[in-house]
């Protein structure tokens, strides 16, 4: 069964939780601290101004260097585990969201030639990565009969027109500020979908916040980021 | 150019990866033909690279223990391990034939946006077409919902649907040709949603006829005295044109 998100339908293993956007662990420290210096207050309020993610990720395609890998993999392994850990299966739902966290960044590995940082931040890139890696592993774990795979779905960027990609590098220098500008209910609320991967009506579910007061956080923050971009 | 919109929290669930494949494909079904939401939706992938990218606050709120996070040492080491084989190759050969494989231009009479192909390889005029009255046929899509009919419709020039409610959300996506109903007229591109107990009448233009993707939640039902079903699949039924 393909899980409906519409019908927020509960699941019992994971809907204790979701939270936390990136579980932070110890060998993330030494990035964190030095973030530190930079970032006095909660990250809802500092500003965050360069992208750090992106020069390493060129390292790592130029240079195969495995210590760059091991950091951006230290960032953004526990963000994709809670991405993955909406998927449903026979198997617990923290195994599954680790297969995703390895299929993640085995590609982030092997196209990490791909990435073009004039296209997208390196947080961007993985994003994309992650949300069609975990589209065809419910497709595959649910064994979905279908010729269509997320690539069909969403296809990637490359061939929009110049036009698109200043504009698109406009948003990307941007969005950091942005962000860090939204209040921090509404900041919330884009966690729990994006790194959470929940629908609206799970992170209402989650939340106990009605559907409506979601809904209106998120218009509030588009629209919000809209005028800031 | 469109003039149908799906709305900023179809966008956003499209972006974060929330949606079915099925209604994930209508809005790319859209998003092929509008450059407008096209716009948006990078705005929200870099949204959701921002929220990715950030260091995680201590003070999130949270209700999953952290613990439960937390990578493995043995997924790291196996990840650094298998990044260090030599054998593994440099582009997987499955990611080499993916983006090879939609170079083959598909015979289609009909220009089709290529989130289609798969589904639609050799052209609408090769689908399984079943004749739903002497107006409207359908044809069902292989895309993998088990909770939602997806199925192109076509409608004759100039035909017209039965008055019809839903019993389900239904999503239409108009690929070719137009169709218009109480609330307006639908142009290729345009993405529509009717809730259950809205009930309409679409009448195809006059000029072409007019093929949409639909996505249906539950079977439709009718409204008018001489609606019946045909069966739970066929969900539409034309009224004498
Ligand atoms: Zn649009």
């Amino acid at each position: 069964m393909i899980k409906n998100k519409d019908t927020g339908e509960n699941d019992d293993t994971n809907l204790s939780l979701g939270a936390n956007a990136a579980g932070v662990n110890m060998r993330s420290a030494p990035s964190l601290s030095k973030q530190k210096q930079t970032r006095m207050h909660s990250t809802y309020t500092d500003k965050p101004s360069i992208d750090e993610w992106s020069p390493l990720l060129k390292i790592i395609a130029r240079d195969r260097d495995r210590k760059a890998f091991a950091r951006l993999f230290d960032h953004f392994a526990p963000k994709i585990k809670s991405y993955g850990m909406m998927l449903k299966s026979q198997h617990t739902s923290a195994q599954m969201a680790e297969e995703l966290v390895q299929d993640v960044m085995i590609k982030v590995w092997l196209k990490a030639h791909c990435f073009d940082s004039e296209k997208a931040s390196a947080g961007t890139w993985i994003f994309t990565i992650a949300r069609n890696c975990r589209t065809d592993f419910i497709r595959k774990a649910n064994r979905i009969n279908t010729s269509l795979t997320a690539d069909d779905l969403w296809p990637m960027a490359e061939e929009e027109e110049p036009f698109t990609s200043l504009h698109q590098r406009r948003i990307e220098k941007n969005i950091h500020s942005a962000v860090a500008q939204l209040p921090a209910e509404q900041a919330d609320v884009l966690k729990r979908i994006y790194i959470e991967g929940k629908s609206h009506s799970e992170v209402s579910a989650a939340t106990g916040l009605p559907l409506g007061t979601v809904k209106s956080r998120v218009r509030l923050a588009v629209s919000k980021l809209r005028t800031l971009l | 150019m469109s003039h149908f919109h799906p709305d900023i929290h179809w966008l956003t669930e499209y972006a974060a990866g929330n949606l079915s494949m099925s209604q994930a494909l209508c809005i790319s079904v859209h998003l092929s033909f509008c450059p407008k939401c096209r716009k948006e939706v990078e705005q929200l992938n870099s949204l959701g690279g921002m929220m990715l990218s950030r260091p995680q606050a201590m003070n999130d709120a949270t209700e999953q223990p952290q613990s439960e996070l937390e990578i493995s040492d043995s997924l790291r080491s196996h990840m650094l391990d298998l990044i260090s084989n030599e054998t593994l190759p440099n582009v997987p050969a499955e990611l080499a034939v993916e983006t090879s494989a939609n170079d083959e231009p598909s015979n289609t009479a009909v220009e089709l946006p290529d989130c289609l192909d798969k589904l639609i390889p050799n052209g609408t005029e090769k689908l399984d077409w079943k004749n739903l009255g002497s107006a409207v046929s359908v044809a069902r899509l292989a895309a993998g919902d088990t909770e939602r009919e997806v199925a192109l419709h076509k409608i004759k020039a100039g035909g017209r649907v039965s008055n019809h409610d839903h019993k389900g959300r239904e999503v239409t996506v108009v690929l070719t040709g137009s169709f218009s109903d109480q609330e307006g007229q639908y142009l290729p591109g345009d993405f529509l949603i009717k809730e259950p107990g809205q009930a309409h009448r679409p009448i195809a233009s006059e000029d072409a006829e007019c093929i949409c993707l639909s996505v249906l939640d539950a079977p439709v039902k009718f409204t008018g005295p001489i609606a019946r079903l045909i069966n739970p699949f066929l969900r539409i039924r034309t009224a004498a044109s």
